[in-house]
């Protein structure tokens, strides 16, 4: 009678995980990177809530987009019958999402985008940040601290050079840049990029030896959250608080602590918890309904420092 | 037949072999999924790009040296191409010079590390940072265009379940195996890899052998490069990091000692094929891939470890003559 019911039990399990929604999220980044985490939770959020079979892929370093292909071909190959991925290029994936598409395969992109939308890749729908009006408007609400007179001098840190998340938000922030300067004309007003890095130890490494050389940084703008190890850079190197101004992108941790403790005076918010859970849930919808894909800004909120006491919580939890 | 098993004991790939083969079964069991065309399809057409690094990075540890830099001369490579192209240069011509870098940066590591004798560790290391700069510098940040009139047919062209990059594999293997079994060069880079001091004795000129090594190594990284220039259409500037570490390991699984004289071309086509087949695996069994990384480690030991414990057996066999 035991045997009956374990071979029955085993049975039943088996047909469901036949039967349940196989999703597979395929990303340009390593699982040491806390911002993922919170999307990962989302993901898996979602799928107990639908009953899907789900994966998150990383790669083994930081963007590195040949593994992602090679992560996207394998899942295809196992028989996913949902991928969600970053397009963090603009030809790299093309090829492949269109024969998924044309297996079946439901493909929508998460995080990251094609630079062209939905003109440059054929998946279904984007849930993510539009990332050139964030990195302006990131720009544009620092501009509000920068100091009435004297000359002003701003970095932008490009975490990843040539992806396009990192070079569009650099971009918003460089096209601010530009119209700040063409509005202010009697001020001296300058600005760079440099290639920052995506390790908090290298990027705080880099802009410190920056700030030695150019010590009249007004601000810098990093197009992740690595300004956070810039924050304890300066704090070693004996600048006070908002001496030299800091922003960036996404609610991780060390950013949250880098604004309490005043270095950082804003940072944008993407909310990468639905980035994971809203792609898994459209999914089980087109899956099981017929309905159509939608696309989602999931956020190009600016917050501050007296914001993040209510947030640091759920920051912590993985929510936000 | 002593003397034969003796023989099989003592090839340097005998271990990676057997591993491949037992990754091979559990991997299907666990999936059923892994040994289908689609699959194989999939592990062939990344397979070449880094068996070619091997390859080199293999040839250049028989002849007693690495290189670390072959990472970022896998980057280098097609950023000279796409950006020459863009200048309007015939793709050929922009390829030729691309190549022809990836030789003269093989020459310099070569040149530096036997000029002023220090260990190829820190010339390559140092090399490798300095390349990967320049190709940063030189893109300007953002990638340049797939040039319209690429010659994908010539390199990665999909032809069934192969693409054409693996023909140039398999061109380049047998290259290197006629090379390393069958010409006084070969001979040569064993003995100056295996004992340097003895093969200068015997009139070999080591410091030419290594340096071509070098040029070998890079030449043959540059050309992965290329090939994964033609697959993915981009030039990223992150192409290629953390290849010269799974490289070297594909070429120590394969059998080649760190300390030179020991390899072989074959062990680093199954050296690279079980590092990708591991890749691909995990995923294909939904193993947590997170693991891919502590796989590749544990192997690198476990392969070495095994092979020593295979030429112990064989050398304790005994063969009457």
């Amino acid at each position: 009678m035991k045997m009956l019911t374990v071979t029955v039990l085993f049975t039943l399990a088996s047909a469901f995980a036949q039967d349940a929604l196989q999703i597979t999220f395929t990303h340009h980044s390593s699982a040491s990177n806390t911002f993922w985490q919170a999307v990962q939770l989302g993901m898996n959020e979602a799928c107990e809530l639908i009953e899907a079979q789900c994966d998150m892929l990383f790669t083994q370093t930081e963007g590195d987009a040949n593994q992602q292909l090679a992560n996207i071909e394998a899942a295809l190959a196992r028989g996913t019958d949902v991928l969600i991925t970053t397009i963090v290029d603009d030809n790299i994936f093309d090829e492949v999402i269109a024969q998924a598409q044309a297996d079946g395969v439901i493909v929508l992109a998460s995080n990251v985008d094609d630079s062209e939308g939905a003109a440059g890749n054929s998946r279904l729908a984007f849930i993510g940040q539009e990332f050139r009006s964030a990195g302006y408007e990131l720009a544009q609400g620092m501009s509000e601290l920068f100091p009435e007179e004297g000359p002003i001098h701003v970095l932008v840190g490009i975490s990843a050079p040539g992806q396009n998340w990192s070079e569009t938000r650099g971009g918003g922030v460089l096209d601010f840049m530009a119209d700040y300067q063409a509005a202010n004309p009697d001020r001296e007003i300058t600005f760079e990029r440099i290639d920052s890095g995506t390790d908090l130890a290298v990027t705080a490494s880099r802009i410190g030896a920056y700030v030695q050389a150019n010590p009249d940084l007004t601000a810098y703008f990093d197009t992740g959250f690595w300004h956070a190890g810039v924050a304890r850079e300066l704090e070693s190197l004996g600048y006070a608080p908002g001496e030299i101004l800091l922003g960036g992108f996404d609610l991780v941790p060390d950013a949250l602590q880098g604004m309490q403790n005043g270095y950082i005076q804003l940072q944008v918010d993407q909310q990468p918890y639905l980035q994971g859970f809203l792609p898994v849930i459209q999914a089980h919808l087109m899956d099981r309904y017929q309905l159509s894909a939608w696309d989602v800004n999931t956020g190009k909120a600016l917050i501050e420092p007296e914001d993040v006491d209510a947030i640091l919580e759920l920051s912590q939890q993985g929510y936000r | 037949m002593k003397r034969l098993f003796k023989r099989f004991f003592l090839r340097p790939e005998l271990s990676a072999i057997i591993i491949l083969l037992v990754l091979v079964v559990l991997f299907e069991s666990l999936s059923g999924r892994f040994l289908t065309v689609r699959n194989a399809r999939v592990i062939l057409g990344v397979l070449p790009e880094l068996g070619l690094v091997a390859l080199g990075a293999t040839m250049l540890m028989i002849a007693g040296e690495f290189d670390l830099s072959v990472g970022s001369v896998f980057a280098i490579v097609p950023m000279i191409t796409a950006l020459l192209a863009r200048l309007g240069w015939n793709i050929w011509l922009a390829i030729l010079c691309a190549l022809l870098a990836a030789c003269v940066i093989g020459f310099i590591n070569g040149w530096i590390t036997l000029q002023f004798a220090i260990p190829s560790f820190v010339t390559t290391l140092g090399m490798l940072f300095a390349v990967r700069s320049m190709t940063v510098v030189i893109s300007g940040g953002f990638p340049p265009p797939f040039p319209e009139n690429a010659p994908e047919w010539a390199f990665t062209e999909q032809l069934g379940i192969i693409r054409v990059s693996i023909l140039w594999f398999v061109g380049f293997f047998v290259l290197a195996t006629l090379l390393l079994r069958n010409s006084n060069f070969g001979n040569w880079m064993y003995a100056t890899g295996g004992d340097p001091a003895a093969a200068a004795n015997m009139g070999i000129n080591t410091h030419r052998v290594k340096i071509v090594c070098f040029m070998m190594c890079s030449f043959l990284a540059g050309f992965a490069g290329l090939i994964q220039l033609f697959r993915l259409k981009s030039a990223l500037p992150s192409l290629g990091v953390g290849l010269e570490l799974e490289a070297i390991a594909a070429s120590v699984i394969g059998g080649a000692a760190l300390t030179g004289g020991i390899g072989s071309a074959l062990g680093a086509v199954v050296g690279a094929a079980l590092i990708r087949i591991i890749d691909n695996g995990l995923v294909i069994s939904r193993v947590d891939a997170n693991w891919f990384q502590f796989a590749i480690g544990f192997l690198t030991i476990a392969a070495v470890i095994f092979n020593a414990q295979l030429r112990k057996l064989a050398r304790g066999m005994k063969v009457s003559v």
